[in-house]
């Protein structure tokens, strides 16, 4: 995927795009406001990860709402050290897709950005998802493994739901804790690990092939081979 | 210093108000010498003597007190107060006339 | 963060006006001399103004009363003397109009013959001014006009009073003068005046008396608040400023200061609350990863070990990362700009969410979890807050029971506004604890050996405190119950 960065840390600058290209990635750097814009309104990519305090005097917001009102949708992550809910707000109000706060890990990052770009990309209402062997019906609730049917518990249908959306990616736990269950802190505890176990349990375990994979560091991911 | 300026200030306003009421107490009166009245006299008295006397010869039976406010007008005005002679007169007649209406 | 940015205007502002018109050079050793030359410096204090306005109010109300009463009065006069004489006039002209002059002169003397009160005054003149009728002199040499009241003296049996006429002019030429006798009106009109001017001068005294009332009143109130600031400016926190007990406007603003007051000694409080803790508690795990990353630089041998090293300390700082962020996070709710983003919302499935999420971890732990709460709870806040308070009980609740025990999550609307209970079986927290366990970074003994840094409880009694509410910790026998309460209502703690 073609991903720009604009960030002016050299640091934090180097690190991400060295490992969004190790990732296999074609990456595009802008170290200040000016450039940045640039490069966002005049070259296609399938996401922009912009810092939002930049030198040159245009800032990362402002070049978010360039943007947006040149009509140029492109999936855009935040990046920021300014952490407070409100400051999430106004960059999510400024056309942001994602927000995610300095310091990060790397795979956080990662597996945003590419769910990010994958969804700029998705091809519509879908009523089912279907990965491998598992089946999950958006319509009737109900999911199949080898054409057994599995039980699950709304939640766990929300969870499974949510893995199988984002098939061959990297899910972190904040990223389910968001979307999943709508909860935007961290809870310190690995409340998110006991219920993708359970998960398995219903979902793996009877199962000759697991599909739900930990990655290390990061998160989980849903596909058949193992990380 | 400062207490004395504020309060000839707060005292402005009231005393302007009372110089304007002032100002309205006595119009102008650029008159050299007051005309006098002329029914004032003596002579007058006697005229109004004569209409009451005029009144009540016409009159049968002029009531008790047109006499008495008559006589009493005479003799004041012989005495020499002209006002108060003249005043009885004047009501006397006044009698004699819504006697004379009815 | 720069001391100096800290110091509030508004104060530096009070004080500044304290040394301009309200400490009239009193008391403040620097009150500048450029403002005396001013003629407008009268109007720049705010008491002066005030008295001034009350001053002028008096004034005015009094004129006003002056003016309607000499028109009920001395005004009311002239109007009936003006209707006699106008009435006259009409008379006059229809008698001269029905039989000439002849009949004119005859109602002339009629009229001064019946004229008891002895104030008429009747005066025809041909067209060259000699006297044709009448009991005037002469025609006075100053009315010349038509249409205009004169008021001129005359003698009357030697004296001289004073009458007010108006001039006719009959069709053939002739001139009629009616007038009347208004000595008694003049006579009325000075009385009134004299008595009004008496008054303006006592009026003007109470006005300057009320004026200097009003403005120590004012001032004494006001002086009070801006030597209250100032003190607090300074830095004696203690300070608070006096109510007068009668609970009117100004003891509602003393009251609101004093809790504006309250809450800035609360945040500074806070504040340093908060300095002391990381000074403290943040050197243990900063001091714990680079004792680490220095350990394996001395020490490691091979590339996995440094690995591995490395990745200890990246999950170290990562948990002071966390650390910073929640501190950031109550420090943000305690600031309140959060406040007004309150919105009302179903207290309900939020219950349900939360146990749902952390049912799966008390299952693991065989801790019960049980959820008591109506279909439906209104309430009325931050969404986001009260789910991430009500997380942190159950979570410290579900961390400190024991296996086998059980949590319970109970919900209910009470008096003004909603109840959240959250009782463990675990430990609890020995009652002299239970006050600094909502401190920030303090930990219990019974809690040094479980994960976390003591924010929950802080963060939980800051959105307490910010939706105007409580949280009390009592012993739940055994264990502990949290209560959480929340006011319903949009305008503050009801119950």
């Amino acid at each position: 995927m073609r991903i720009l960065v604009v960030e002016d840390d050299k640091d934090v600058a180097g690190f991400v795009v060295r490992g969004l290209k190790e990732a296999g990635h074609v990456v595009e750097h802008a170290d200040n406001g000016r450039d940045g814009l640039f490069l966002a309104a005049s070259e296609s990519f399938d996401a922009v990860i912009l810092d939002r305090m930049l030198p040159g005097g245009i800032d990362g917001l402002k070049i978010l709402e360039t943007l947006r009102g040149q009509k140029n949708h492109v999936p855009v992550l935040i990046l920021s050290a300014l952490a407070e809910v409100d400051e999430r707000v106004k960059g999510l109000k400024a056309g942001g897709d994602d927000y995610l706060t300095k310091p990060f890990a790397f795979a956080e990052l990662l597996a945003r950005v590419e769910a990010l770009a994958r969804r700029g990309k998705s091809e519509g209402p879908v009523t089912k998802l279907v990965v491998e062997d598992l089946e999950l019906d958006l319509l009737s609730r109900q999911v199949k493994r080898a054409s057994q049917k599995i039980d699950l518990q709304p939640r766990e249908f929300r969870l499974l739901e949510y893995l199988m959306r984002h098939a061959g990616q990297v899910v972190t736990r904040t990223m389910l804790l968001e979307g999943v269950w709508d909860y935007h802190f961290d809870p310190q505890t690995n409340v998110i690990d006991v219920h993708v176990s359970r998960l398995r349990q219903k979902v793996d375990k009877p199962f000759p092939t697991p599909l739900i994979q930990t990655v290390r560091n990061a998160g989980y991911m849903l596909r058949a081979e193992p990380v | 210093m400062k207490t004395h300026a504020r309060f000839h200030a707060v005292l402005a306003v009231p005393l302007s108000i009372g110089l304007g009421l002032a100002a309205m107490r006595s119009p102008a009166a650029g008159q050299s010498t007051p005309d006098r009245v002329t029914t004032d006299t003596p002579q007058y008295c006697m005229q109004l003597l004569d209409r009451v006397s005029e009144l009540v010869r016409i009159r049968v039976h002029p009531p008790s007190e047109v006499t008495d406010l008559s006589t009493e007008g005479q003799r004041m005005c012989d005495q020499g107060q002209t006002r108060g002679g003249i005043m009885r007169l004047r009501r006397a007649l006044i009698l004699l006339r819504q006697g004379a209406a009815r | 963060m720069n001391d100096r940015q800290c110091s509030p205007p508004p104060l530096e502002g009070l004080g500044r006006a304290a040394d301009q018109g309200w400490g009239e050079g009193e008391n403040t050793p620097s009150s500048e001399p450029r403002h005396r030359r001013s003629p407008l410096w009268l109007f720049r204090s705010a008491s002066l103004r005030f008295a001034f306005v009350y001053a002028l109010l008096l004034a005015t109300s009094a004129a006003a009363l002056a003016i309607f009463l000499w028109w009920a009065t001395a005004g009311l006069l002239d109007r009936q003397t003006d209707a006699a004489i106008h009435a006259d006039a009409q008379g006059l002209s229809e008698r001269w109009a029905e039989g000439g002059l002849p009949a004119l002169v005859l109602t002339i003397d009629d009229r001064l013959a019946g004229n008891v009160d002895d104030d008429a005054i009747y005066l025809l003149a041909d067209p060259i001014m000699r006297r044709i009728a009448g009991n005037l002199e002469r025609w006075p040499s100053t009315v010349r006009r038509t249409d205009v009241w004169y008021e001129l003296p005359v003698r009357r049996a030697g004296i001289t009073t004073l009458a007010r006429m108006q001039r006719y002019d009959l069709p053939n030429g002739f001139h009629l003068l009616i007038g009347r006798d208004v000595q008694v009106r003049a006579r009325l009109r000075t009385l009134l005046t004299d008595a009004l001017l008496w008054a303006a001068v006592i009026v003007g005294a109470m006005a300057t008396a009320g004026a200097l009332l009003v403005r120590s009143m004012f001032r004494r109130t006001l002086a009070n608040v801006s030597a209250t600031a100032a003190a607090i400016a300074a830095g004696d926190f203690a300070q608070r400023v006096k109510l007068s007990g009668r609970g009117d406007e100004f003891d509602q603003l003393a009251e609101t200061i004093n809790d504006m007051l309250d809450r800035i000694v609360r945040l500074m409080d806070g504040v340093r609350q908060v300095s002391n803790a990381i000074a403290h508690d943040l050197r243990t795990p900063i001091t714990r990863a680079r004792t680490r990353l220095e350990d394996a630089a001395l020490h490691a041998h091979s590339p996995e070990e440094l690995q591995a090293a490395i990745e200890r300390a990246t999950a170290d700082l990562d948990g002071i990362v966390a650390v910073f962020q929640a501190l950031l996070r109550i420090a943000e709710i305690e600031a309140g700009s959060r406040r007004s983003a309150f919105a009302r919302f179903d207290l309900a499935p939020l219950l349900a969410d939360v146990a749902e999420l952390y049912g799966a971890v008390a299952e693991d732990k065989q801790v019960g979890l049980a959820v008591d709460s109506p279909d439906r709870l209104p309430a009325y806040g931050d969404r986001d807050l009260v789910q991430q308070a009500v997380a942190n009980l159950v979570d410290n609740a579900v961390k400190f029971s024991p296996p086998g025990g059980q949590v319970r999550l109970r919900a209910a609307a009470i008096q003004g506004g909603v109840e959240i209970v959250v009782a463990d079986q675990g430990a609890g927290i020995p009652a002299g604890d239970r006050a600094r366990a909502i401190e920030r970074f303090f930990r219990g003994e019974a809690a040094r050996s479980t994960p976390g840094a003591g924010l929950g409880l802080a963060l939980v009694q800051a959105v307490a405190q910010l939706h105007l509410g409580s949280l009390r910790l009592e012993d739940a026998g055994p264990g502990l119950r949290a209560v959480l309460t929340l006011p319903a209502r949009e305008d503050g703690p009801g119950g």
